[in-house]
């Protein structure tokens, strides 16, 4: 414990206490009845196009997107820049699918994707599969937003093996749970705003001043290898790192809103025209996020990885200790406590909602389906409450004795699975064409060639499709969602025919997805 | 769950005539609210959002490192650039569809 940085370590927790407070005064914030599952779970649809704005953005950009493409961009290069046109891509669909979803949900208070596609389809084995893709796509999430925390831990000094070196990250977790357990969504609302101020005074300080130090972007370019500098021009015959790269900024754009947790963000705005006006607004976040990657050029201008004082950070963290060890580097011990705060109180804000998701799902779309279909209200938002918290302990209890190296395989796998409930969930909004049967034909199939590619090339995003003579490196997401298109195109006129009911069953009107 | 709001869980009845007094154009089943003025029907504006895709889609439109602007390579400034343009594209498509 020699190695701590008090200085930093002091402003560090002061801030933990701060958002520890707001957590639990958040409760009163748009006073609801906290007994009813939309109130704890979706903050009572109340939020305004400016609290909207923080959540979803909350939701998005998350603890491990700041140490993760940093890191990347840090031991890959250019590559990791796939992360901007992912975000530029984004607020199309935002726009367009999510207004329409928000208007069916409030109209018949479905709280969950799984709620949607039950009444869209009838199909309570398909709403099932949706929420189950959605549960266990989301934990290995939550298990890396602890990631974050644990990285941050350790560059502040607190290192070490055993029970003292987990403490932060006990004590992180019990007051999350804690908050979360007592305001549910309303907690990480109030918080996203403080997590936002933080995170934008550390970009936007960081960003101004460690160029000046290094001496301009020309230096700090300069200093990145030439192979790394831009994508690997593809050889003859294959599509290669081109491919790759926009298939994964197209991949991660449409997976991202079938999240729950997005769902869930986007579900607690006040109105549809809240979500687009945030559609415009967003880009605010995924500008920064361009300065984040170009964080990790900074970490190998400064030189970050050859200093002896990170050594034993990079040891442990590999290549995510790269904007930790940058901050300390490049700021007095004051500043890099708020930066620290930034990004530890970044992950608590998205684990929360993702929690809080994901207890939703359990709660709506397995429990009410399948073992109470009559809860009292308070029964409801109790389960969601326990489930919630259930899910925060296991992503706790993973990250503690699972290597780091299985979360990230997970999220991989979890992203190619949460795509396969597009069909449903986003198409499902514009048209009823689809047969159910079909749909879950296509998402099993989906779910299972994705797994299959992706244990193929050992757990990594992309896929090198070969087709005659020519090869398509690509992601594996992207891949598969067509492959479960075009099999829910082809099989829902079979099953149509084969089927005895001559109505779809729906328990929407299309009028309920306008305004 | 609170007064007025409906039970999602109970038995859904078969949808009949919803189409209201909107023009609506059936497809076999794929009906789309052609009245732009309605939110959420079809505005040919959104196919302006086609623009941002095409522009970050296509790596070899900007995988170089010139021109540079203040040292930065064209690679990473033109897909900044491209951040601030689709804020512009998605909040023009925003003012021109609204009610």
């Amino acid at each position: 414990m020699q190695d701590v940085n008090w200085t930093a370590l002091i402003i560090f927790a002061l801030l933990f206490g701060l958002i520890t407070w707001l957590g639990f005064a958040a409760a009163h914030w748009r006073k609801g009845d906290l007994d009813l599952l939309h109130e704890w779970g979706l903050g009572g649809r109340r939020f305004g196009t400016v609290v909207t704005w923080f959540l979803v953005g909350g939701d998005v950009y998350t603890a491990y997107t700041f140490i993760a493409v940093p890191a990347l961009a840090f031991g890959a290069g250019a590559v990791a820049f796939f992360a901007v046109p992912y975000t530029i891509v984004i607020y199309p669909f935002l726009f367009l699918v999510f207004p329409r979803l928000w208007n069916v949900c409030r109209k018949h208070g479905y709280i969950t994707s799984g709620d949607f596609v039950r009444g869209r389809f009838g199909n309570r084995w398909l709403a099932l599969a949706i929420a189950i893709t959605g549960i266990v796509a989301t934990m290995p999430y939550i298990a890396l937003q602890l990631v974050g925390i644990q990285v941050v831990v350790g560059a502040l000094g607190i290192s070490g093996t055993g029970f003292a070196a987990d403490l932060p990250l006990i004590i992180a977790f019990a007051v999350l749970a804690a908050f979360t357990y007592s305001s549910g969504l309303r907690a990480p609302a109030s918080i996203a705003i403080v997590k936002d101020i933080l995170i934008y005074i550390t970009a936007f300080t960081a960003i101004i001043v460690i160029p000046i130090q290094l001496g301009g972007f020309g230096k700090i370019f300069a200093a990145v290898p030439p192979q790394k500098l831009l994508l690997a021009v593809p050889g003859p015959n294959t599509t290669g790192a081109y491919g790759s790269y926009a298939t994964l900024a197209l991949g991660s754009a449409l997976a991202l809103f079938l999240y729950p947790h997005s769902l869930t963000g986007i579900l607690s705005a006040s109105s549809s025209h809240a979500i687009r006006r945030n559609a415009a607004m967003l880009p605010g976040y995924s500008f920064m996020l361009g300065l984040l990657a170009l964080f990790g050029f900074f970490a190998i201008a400064a030189g970050v990885a050859n200093l002896p004082q990170y050594a034993v950070g990079f040891k442990q963290f590999g290549n995510n200790f790269a904007v930790p060890a940058l901050l300390l580097h490049s700021f007095p011990s004051w500043f890099v406590g708020i930066a620290f705060a930034a990004i530890g109180i970044g992950a608590l804000v998205p684990a929360a909602i993702m929690s809080i998701a994901a207890a939703n799902l359990y709660t709506r779309n397995i429990h009410r389906e399948f073992i109470n279909q009559n809860p009292t209200d308070r029964q409801e938002s109790q389960m969601a409450k326990w489930a919630s918290l259930i899910v925060k302990l296991g992503a706790l209890v993973f990250i503690l004795f699972v290597p780091t190296q299985y979360a990230i395989q997970l999220q991989l796998l979890g992203g190619i699975w949460i795509i396969q409930t597009l069909p449903s969930v986003m198409l499902g909004v514009y048209s009823r064409w689809f047969n159910d049967w079909a749909l879950l034909l296509g998402w099993a199939a989906g779910i299972f060639a994705g797994t299959a590619m992706a244990v193929a090339v050992n757990l990594k995003p992309a896929y090198p499709l070969a087709l005659g003579g020519y090869t398509f490196p690509g992601y594996i997401a992207v891949y598969t969602v067509i492959l479960n298109l075009v099999l829910v195109v082809v099989l829902t006129p079979l099953f149509n025919a084969l089927s005895a009911r001559r109505l779809p069953v729906d328990q929407t009107a299309e009028a309920d997805y306008f305004a | 769950m609170p007064p007025g709001t409906p039970d999602p869980f109970k038995s859904p009845a078969p949808s009949g005539s919803l189409w209201g007094g909107r023009r609506t154009h059936d497809w076999g089943g794929l009906a789309i609210n052609t009245s732009p003025t309605k939110r959420g029907g079809w505005s040919w504006w959104y196919l302006l959002f086609v623009v941002q895709f095409v522009a970050v889609l296509w790596p070899p439109f900007y995988n170089s490192v010139e021109p540079r602007w203040i040292g930065i390579p064209f690679f990473y400034w033109y897909q900044m650039l491209w951040v601030v343009i689709s804020a512009v594209i998605t909040a023009a498509i925003y003012l021109a569809t609204a009610d």
